[in-house]
């Protein structure tokens, strides 16, 4: 009799379980809230707005859910919103801004929960007095963080330069409640055939600007190009700090490196032989970036200047090797037109051998300081180490080089730019010399041959290559499957000495490209 | 044979004939990173024309008469010397080596850039092949000859290896510092210096075919009971097995008899090279061929 009806309440019941009803519920919960939260937040920024100019000062600010950070550490990031509002004249808006500042602080350093919460009252004692509106409000400001789980566990795979590698690795978060963090990493990979490193970084006194760098590394490098590999084992010590308002970093890192040159192939050449073994490098190292560039990986706009200064073995610093080595690098990107950009690099390097400490003189460089250049992400066209002094299939490296390239990188039709594909074409090429004596001189002087040395490298032509190619980039990397053919080259193939082009296909993936 | 499978892989007509154009300008090829003897070129010529051989040794000198501190070394490099072949000796170590232990020659003709590596393995033939003929023709296939070598390679050996890496003052005082000269900075010595340590107890153990290391007066005994036999072997002969001219025997006993009379060693050790010392007649040898090749 009433089967209709009964029938739509148990349509609705059983309805009332199936998964569509309950997204359509939640969704439109989900909207309520939303609004009320909406009308909230604008009910508070009108508030705020209409008060914005009212006088005010910090009573206290309290920083909730930190059990784990130290109070030290914590009051260093409030107190310059507290300093400021000592000073008197001091506003909502200032207390507000103030108070953000802390928080992008608080944010920074990785060991909170980036969503950071803050509410404002008056202290519950305070008794506001309508007489005397324009006499300052106390504030007192909570800050609700969430600490992030210490410690952290990962496993995955990795892209670097023209290389992949797994690896596993552990952080320490926060190790002393000062936004310290360990880092321990193993991993193995193509070229560089195992790695374990474990880094400690500290902020220096809680800025999110400065911090310094303990580091311990060892690898084991496939340094297949000059038939030998590379066993290292260094402490790295690094200072660094950023200057935000000129977008500069820089860094001033010491190094002690002890490294082993082994397994030699079997048909390894006698420059190769003549270094193998072990040597010990102790270096400072300055480095200064300034990176305007949108995005690293496939940048359309923006501009790079690297400038990487290191000094080796001489004085206290001792080591086996001594030297200064400079290298500079820039970068530019600019968008023409239709998603068009066009993107240049020039970067160069010496290499000047100084003498040891208790040495007569200099001593030449080593195959493992000097520079090797060409590669499917250095100067295309080229094999790995592909340009400059070569013996039998080895790159034997250079002291003094010069490389830039020009590109023209365009979207792909019906892709649009969003996307990190592109078609490029590119001409690029460098200069790889070793350190000379002038034709004319008997003896060795460093200065004069590596004037010479420079004068040559920057009078003669280039190793040339062109090409033309697809460029993938990736948030991790970029992918590059480029068709090139060598314009110039030093020597032809086959001939002993002779620099290594590559034609045709050659695909190339990293973090940096020049 | 493998014709239609390279086919296969062979590039198409039309870009083998446009990579035959490329590169378009070939420019001369860069000379080669300068060594230390072309940056200090009057200080290398201070002894004799540069060889074109280069033996590749422990050593701490370039000059081919100053002898090696290791016995493998310095058999070869007397060898060489004996067999009157030219050439220079380059301070080395184990890695750079093709065979993974020194010594090796290189022989390189500076014109041409390129250059020939013969480990310690090949050096035999590669000197009946390039060295003139040798009166000595003592017969290396014998039973006399190879047992005299196992006593040599094994118990004297073996109590050089003991005295020299085992016993840690003289692994202090003598070998490390000669072995890890090139990086003499803490604590790479330290390092290097117990791993070579470790392979001289490896190497000792497996010689007598025991897991356990014998104690060190018994491994110096053994050395002593060696040079007493050789030195019956040499007898009043100026050379071994009688021979007219010094062979590789010769040079191979020398290695050890001038490292051991030369090196002041310590600890039981010394008290091996002091024994030696008693057989005059292998004092002699070493005297004869010390004057004659060093």
């Amino acid at each position: 009799m009433a089967a209709g009806g009964s029938g739509d309440v148990f349509d609705i019941l059983k309805d009332a379980g199936s998964p569509d009803t309950i997204a359509a519920q939640r969704a439109a919960q989900k909207a309520h809230d939303e609004e009320i939260s909406i009308k909230a937040q604008r009910r508070a920024a009108e508030t705020i707005q209409g008060h914005s100019s009212q006088p005010v000062y910090f009573d206290s600010i309290t920083v909730l859910g930190a059990p784990k950070t130290r109070r030290p550490f914590l009051e260093r990031l409030v107190k310059p919103a507290l300093d400021r509002s000592d000073q008197g004249d001091f506003t909502l808006k200032d207390a507000l801004r103030e108070l953000s500042k802390a928080i992008n602080g608080l944010q920074h350093f990785e060991i909170f929960h980036p969503n950071i919460p803050f509410y404002i009252d008056t202290p519950s004692n305070y008794v506001y007095d309508p007489k005397t509106p324009n006499n300052p409000i106390p504030l007192s400001a909570i800050i609700n963080v969430k600490e992030r789980s210490r410690i952290l566990l990962k496993s995955g795979t990795d892209l670097g330069n023209t290389e992949g590698s797994a690896y596993v690795q552990g952080s320490v978060r926060n190790v002393f409640g000062g936004a310290e963090f360990l880092h321990v990493s193993a991993s193995k990979g193509t070229r560089t055939r195992s790695a374990y490193d474990a880094t400690f970084t500290t902020p220096i006194n809680s800025s999110p600007l400065a911090a310094i760098e303990l580091k311990g590394l060892s690898t084991a490098r496939d340094n297949s190009h000059s038939s030998h590999t590379e066993l290292s084992r260094r402490f790295i010590g690094t200072v660094r700090w950023a200057t935000p308002a000129y977008k500069l970093k820089q860094s001033i890192s010491y190094e002690g490196l002890w490294r082993t040159l082994t397994e030699l192939h079997e048909d390894a050449s006698a420059s190769v032989r003549r270094d193998a073994g072990d040597s010990m490098k102790s270096a400072i190292t300055h480095l200064l970036t300034r990176d305007t560039r949108d995005n690293p990986i496939l940048p359309s706009s923006g501009t790079l200047l690297r400038l990487r200064n290191s000094i080796a073995g001489i004085g206290p610093l001792k080591g086996t090797v001594a030297h200064w080595k400079s290298e500079a690098e820039t970068a530019l990107a600019y968008p023409l037109f239709k998603g068009i950009t066009v993107s240049s690099s020039v970067r160069g390097g010496i290499l000047y051998p100084l003498a040891l400490s208790g040495d007569a003189g200099p001593k030449p460089s080593t195959i493992a300081d000097r520079f090797h250049i060409g590669g499917a992400n250095d100067v295309r066209g080229f094999q790995t180490g592909g340009l400059g002094p070569h013996s039998g299939k080895d790159s034997l490296g250079g002291d003094a080089y010069v490389a830039g390239s020009l590109g023209l990188l365009f979207p792909f039709p019906r892709v649009g730019t969003d996307s990190g594909l592109r078609f490029q074409a590119f001409i690029n090429g460098g200069r790889l010399l070793a350190l000379e004596r002038p034709p004319d001189v008997q003896d060795m002087n460093i200065a004069q041959g590596m004037k010479y040395t420079v004068s040559r490298l920057l009078s003669e032509a280039p190793s040339l290559a062109a090409g033309v190619g697809i460029v993938y980039g990736h948030p991790v990397a970029r992918f590059e499957l480029n068709f090139c053919l060598p314009i110039g080259v030093r020597g032809t193939y086959g001939e002993e000495g002779a620099e290594r082009a590559r034609k045709g296909l050659q695909f190339g993936v990293g973090v940096e490209f020049s | 044979m493998a014709s239609p499978l390279r086919d296969t892989f062979r590039a198409p007509t039309f870009i083998r004939r446009l990579f035959s154009h490329f590169p378009l300008i070939t420019h001369p090829v860069d000379p080669l990173p300068m060594s230390i003897e072309d940056f200090y070129p009057s200080a290398a010529r201070q002894h004799v024309e540069r060889s074109i051989n280069t033996l590749y040794s422990f050593t701490d000198s370039t000059d081919g008469s100053v002898a090696s501190f290791n016995p493998a070394c310095l058999k070869w490099q007397t060898y060489l010397r004996i067999r009157n072949v030219p050439f220079d000796t380059h301070p080395s170590n184990n890695h750079a080596s093709p065979s993974g232990s020194l010594p090796f020659l290189i022989t390189s003709s500076p014109s041409d850039r390129i250059s020939q590596t013969v480990p310690s393995t090949k050096l035999g033939r590669w000197i009946e092949e390039h060295a003139v003929g040798s009166a000595n023709t003592v017969d290396t296939d014998g039973g006399d000859y190879r047992a005299f070598l196992c006593l040599l390679e094994g118990a004297v050996r073996d109590a050089w290896l003991y005295a020299l890496y085992v016993d840690p003052s003289n692994l202090s005082s003598l070998t490390i510092p000669k072995y890890t000269a090139q990086t003499p900075l803490w604590p790479i010595p330290a390092i290097l210096g117990s791993q070579m340590r470790q392979a001289a107890v490896d190497a000792i153990r497996k010689s007598p075919s025991s897991s356990a290391l014998p104690a060190g007066t018994e491994i110096y005994e053994k050395a002593m009971e060696a040079f007493k036999a050789l030195s019956i072997l040499l007898g009043d002969d100026e050379w071994f097995f009688g021979a007219d001219e010094a062979g590789m025997f010769d040079a191979e006993v020398f290695a050890y008899t001038h490292l051991l009379l030369g090196l002041e060693i310590g600890g039981g050790g010394g008290v091996v090279a002091e024994g030696l010392g008693w057989f005059g007649n292998l004092v002699d040898h070493e005297e004869r061929i010390r004057r004659r090749w060093f």
